[in-house]
């Protein structure tokens, strides 16, 4: 495996993610057989690619010709065969760089959809990288292929996060560039005016698209253990506020609290799935409560 | 404002560390990355300004403590200007000073002098003062003068009286003068080492005086030792001359006591060396002399440690060459040869205890043995002494012994030991048999001795020379009427034990006991030859030794005619220098014993002496500081001293509660 996909796909969460399956809610454009269910019945695809047999694809989708002049089992896959087409949209604005112990939020939120890019690749599900700021500066085609994960690993591995926000208006952008139903899976720490990401966030879902949030905080952010004057500093817009620690200490709580729930409250109207991820909880306990949620 | 430890403001250089524990440690804001800025309200930063003022305030108890706490021990007081220019132009002080005999102790005088001149010297300017010294009569040295100088010169010329001092009729007069000053406020300050014996004989307090206030400053020694010297003897040479001296030495005081000692002869010092005495402890100490001295000159003894009294710190001993004293003993054996025999001083068959008792006395006695039957008048009259032990004489003998007193020899009598007593009469005694007990608890105690006579001095305690020899034989004697024979020394019972009698020129003694260890214990006891020696230095004349007295021991002045009263000037109380046969010696005359018990009195009784001022106005707080010297008025500087702690204290209290909350 190239090196640059070693820096996301940790062995130990692999190993782990091996047996699992990516499962939505929403109907997915695609032939899914017991899984997934593809939005387009009946209309002829176009020939895609082979791919070879793993335990557990149907028998009845072996090409039989194919065997017969390589005696290795070859399934054929089209386009709109496609159990899923996702969209992972990664925050590359400057604040998710802020990291308080190992794992920058960046790093976190890379991860975690590096982990979802492997196992949407293991189900030869198609999936996209948007990294987003101010405007989208990383965009892929949704492939399904194993040179297009590393693709995807290789361009989230140079992205620096530095920029400002303006995650509302790249969100729109990304909407209106989706053409086919699928996944969007935004991770983010939504540090934008909530109401205008809602609004592009129901964007987003306008068209049948399942949209999963993963808010990604900081502990420090979640819990603001400081002590004793501090001079706090914006990364995005530079402004510097002195404060005693202690005595702000529950105020600001309260006000995380309120905008973590004012999400969380929206998105359930909206039917968004939504998550809060604790960068230093273990990655793949995220994941998993994720992946268990769509069962 | 003053301080009484101005010294210790310079620790006020330490409330730098409160400050500097402040800049160091102040927590300056930690610089932070926080995304969610946002999240904190604007005014965030009142609580950091909020925490800064905390700490200033907190920089500010701790910098306020510290100098609370340097103000409070340096011990502030106010120095009332008021007062003092009141004061200055209304006090009136007496000084009465305690002149007894115990105030010569030590160097008690000269520290009273030096506390005079302190309070003297911090007096306000023309504050008038006087001088009353506490003698055996209170005097008025000085009247009340605003001339300081009247006084220290007064100081510097008086000494210490030989008298006792009644403290209160003394402050009684104090009191008197000072209720005489033009002042408003009067002080009597009493100068004294507060002896136990100036107070015990009254339980009076003085008498007050309006506006007259009491303050007591007592004088003590730092060592009040009291040792003394009670005797010098001649350490004599083969040659004859005195090549050392032998000083008997007693340490008096309840602690162990260094004695320098000197022996000096007429200005040259012959000889020193340095007695340690353990406390009570008497010992004699033989000093080497560095040249021999001889012939007729004075020896002085001297301890020159300046302890109790000065006076029996000295014993001078006119030293003269003199021939040793001839004594013939002449006993009565019986048949017995009392002749010399060769190789030794005394005869066989001589009695063993007189023997041993002479040999004793080396060479100041040459005795000579015989027998009755070998003397004669001639032979008698070439000894100034002659000792007659045994049993009857023959009249003849006895008439011959009569003309040789009455020539002036001296007869010391032994009896027989159960014979008759042929030369009671001699005596004076009539005898009338025997006294015999059978059992020791039976024995007679000799318990009373003449103060006159030979065995007049006395130690210390009292006792004599001759101490309290036992008999459970002796002579039943007593005086024959119309004799002019004078018992020395009785038995508890008041039997005679010594008689003395002059005949003539000379002099008579007869001991009652025989010289026999189953009489009595006399002879037994180690006294036996001293009492022996000194009777035969008396009794011949020619062995005396011109000394001082110490105080308390009484001197028998046996002067040439006996009826001629003493000099008029022997009734005062001191020390007085005795010439006779051409000798001069010291005597002490009425000096109190009592004023060599250097113990103070007690603390109450002490305090009592200030009772009367009481009813008066508060001298403390009247009195200037400088009145005190360096010393401020005390409880003035306590007050404030303790308003400064308290302060300091809630200041702490506070500091705490800010610097809990702070940390919160």
């Amino acid at each position: 495996m190239p090196v640059a996909t070693r820096r996301f796909l940790d062995p130990a969460l692999l190993s782990r993610l091996g047996g699992m399956e990516l499962r939505v809610r929403t109907v997915v454009e695609g032939m899914l057989a017991g899984l997934h269910r593809s939005p387009y019945r009946g209309l002829s695809s176009e020939f895609s690619e082979y791919r070879e047999y793993q335990p557990g694809d149907e028998p009845g989708r072996i090409d039989w010709k194919v065997y017969a002049r390589s005696d290795r089992y070859y399934i054929k896959e089209f386009e709109d065969e496609t159990n899923l087409s996702a969209h992972l949209v990664l925050d590359g604005s400057a604040s998710m760089g802020f990291g308080s112990h190992s794992l920058t939020k960046w790093q976190y939120g890379g991860l975690l959809a590096a982990s979802l890019a492997y196992v949407l690749q293991l189900q030869n599900d198609a999936m996209a990288l948007v990294v987003l700021d101010e405007t989208i500066r990383v965009e892929t085609q949704a492939k399904s292929t194993r040179g297009h994960l590393i693709n995807v690993i290789g361009a989230m591995e140079r992205v620096t996060p530095s920029r400002g926000t303006r995650l509302a208006g790249a969100l729109h952008r990304v909407a209106a560039r989706i053409t086919r139903k699928g996944l969007v899976v935004l991770v983010s720490d939504l540090l934008d005016e909530p109401a205008d990401v809602i609004a592009a966030l129901r964007h987003l879902q306008f068209g049948g698209n399942e949209v999963v949030v993963i808010h990604v905080l900081d502990p420090v952010e979640l819990r603001f253990d400081f002590e004793g004057p501090m001079l706090f500093v914006d990364p995005e817009t530079k402004r510097e506020t002195v404060a005693l620690a202690e005595r702000v200490k529950q105020e600001y709580l309260a006000a995380i609290k309120g905008f973590i729930g004012l999400y969380s409250e929206e998105m359930g109207k909206s039917n968004i799935l939504y998550s809060v991820a604790d960068t230093s909880q273990p990655l793949d306990r995220a994941l998993f409560a994720f992946l268990n949620r769509e069962r | 404002m003053l301080f009484v430890n101005a010294l210790f403001l310079a620790a006020a250089g330490t409330v730098l560390g409160p400050i500097l524990f402040h800049l160091l440690l102040r927590n300056r804001p930690k610089r932070q990355i926080l995304p969610t800025l946002r999240f904190l309200s604007d005014a965030a930063p009142q609580s950091y300004a909020a925490h800064r003022l905390k700490n200033l305030l907190l920089l500010v108890l701790r910098a306020a403590i510290v100098v609370l706490l340097v103000t409070a021990f340096a011990r502030p007081y106010l120095q009332r200007e008021e007062a003092a220019q009141r004061a200055q132009a209304s006090l009136g002080v007496v000084f009465a000073l305690d002149a007894s005999l115990s105030m010569g102790a030590s160097r008690r005088w000269d520290a009273a002098r030096a506390r005079i001149e302190t309070l003297l010297g911090g007096l306000p300017a023309s504050t008038p003062a006087a001088l009353v010294l506490l003698d055996s009569t209170p005097e008025l040295v000085v009247a009340a003068t605003t001339q300081i100088g009247a006084i220290n010169a007064a100081l510097r010329e008086r000494v210490p009286g030989n008298a006792a001092t009644d403290l209160v009729a003394g402050l009684n007069t104090a009191i008197e003068v000072a209720a005489g000053i033009e002042a408003e406020q009067k002080i009597v300050y009493v100068v004294s080492d507060f002896q136990n014996t100036g107070l015990e004989s009254s339980a009076a307090v003085p008498r007050g005086a309006e506006g007259v206030s009491v303050v007591t400053v007592p004088i003590d020694d730092t060592r009040p030792g009291n040792a003394a010297i009670l005797a010098v003897r001649p350490g004599r040479s083969a040659s004859g001359d005195v090549s050392s001296v032998l000083v008997d030495l007693a340490n008096f005081d309840d602690r162990d006591a260094s004695l320098p000692l000197a022996i000096t002869s007429e200005g040259a010092e012959l000889g020193r060396t340095s007695v340690d005495l353990k406390r009570n402890e008497r010992r004699s100490v033989e000093v080497p002399l560095t040249s021999a001295a001889a012939g007729e000159r004075l020896l002085e003894a001297r301890i020159e440690n300046e302890d109790a009294l000065a006076t029996d710190n000295a014993f001078v001993y006119v030293l003269e060459r003199k021939e040793a004293v001839a004594l013939l003993v002449i006993e009565r054996r019986g048949s017995l040869s009392l002749a010399p025999s060769k190789g030794s001083d005394f005869p066989p068959g001589a009695n063993p205890y007189l023997a041993s008792a002479l040999a004793a006395l080396g060479d100041e006695i040459r005795p000579a043995w015989s027998d009755p039957l070998s003397v004669d008048a001639a032979r008698l009259a070439t000894f100034p002494v002659a000792i007659i032990a045994g049993g009857a004489f023959e009249d003849g003998f006895l008439a011959m012994l009569r003309g040789y007193v009455s020539a002036g020899g001296a007869v010391i009598a032994f009896p027989p030991a159960d014979q008759a007593v042929s030369v009671a009469e001699l005596a004076g005694a009539e005898v009338d048999g025997w006294t015999r007990l059978d059992a020791e608890s039976e024995y007679r105690l000799v318990t009373s001795v003449n103060p006159r006579g030979p065995f007049a001095r006395r130690d210390r305690s009292g006792e004599s020379l001759l101490g309290h020899p036992r008999a459970l034989r002796y002579v039943n004697a007593r005086p024959s009427a119309g004799s002019n024979a004078v018992v020395l020394a009785e038995f508890d019972d008041g039997s005679p034990f010594l008689f003395e009698r002059r005949e003539g020129a000379g002099l008579f003694y007869l001991f009652t006991v025989p010289l026999d260890s189953s009489a009595s214990d006399l002879v037994l006891r180690a006294a036996f030859a001293p009492v022996l020696y000194e009777l035969i230095a008396y009794a011949s004349d020619a062995a005396k030794t011109d000394r001082a007295y110490t105080v308390g021991e009484v001197a028998a002045v046996a002067n040439s005619e006996p009826t001629a009263a003493p000099p008029a000037a022997w009734r005062e109380p001191g020390f007085h220098k005795v010439i006779r046969a051409g000798a001069e010696f010291s005597v002490a005359v009425n000096i109190d014993p009592a004023e060599s018990d250097l113990a103070p009195a007690a603390a109450e009784r002490i305090a009592a002496l200030t009772s009367s001022s009481r009813a008066g106005v508060d001298a403390p707080g009247l009195l200037p500081a400088a009145l005190y010297g360096v010393e401020p008025p005390r409880d003035e500087a306590w007050r404030i001293w303790a308003y400064l702690l308290v302060a300091a204290l809630i200041l702490m209290g506070g500091e705490s509660l800010l610097a809990s909350r702070t940390a919160r």
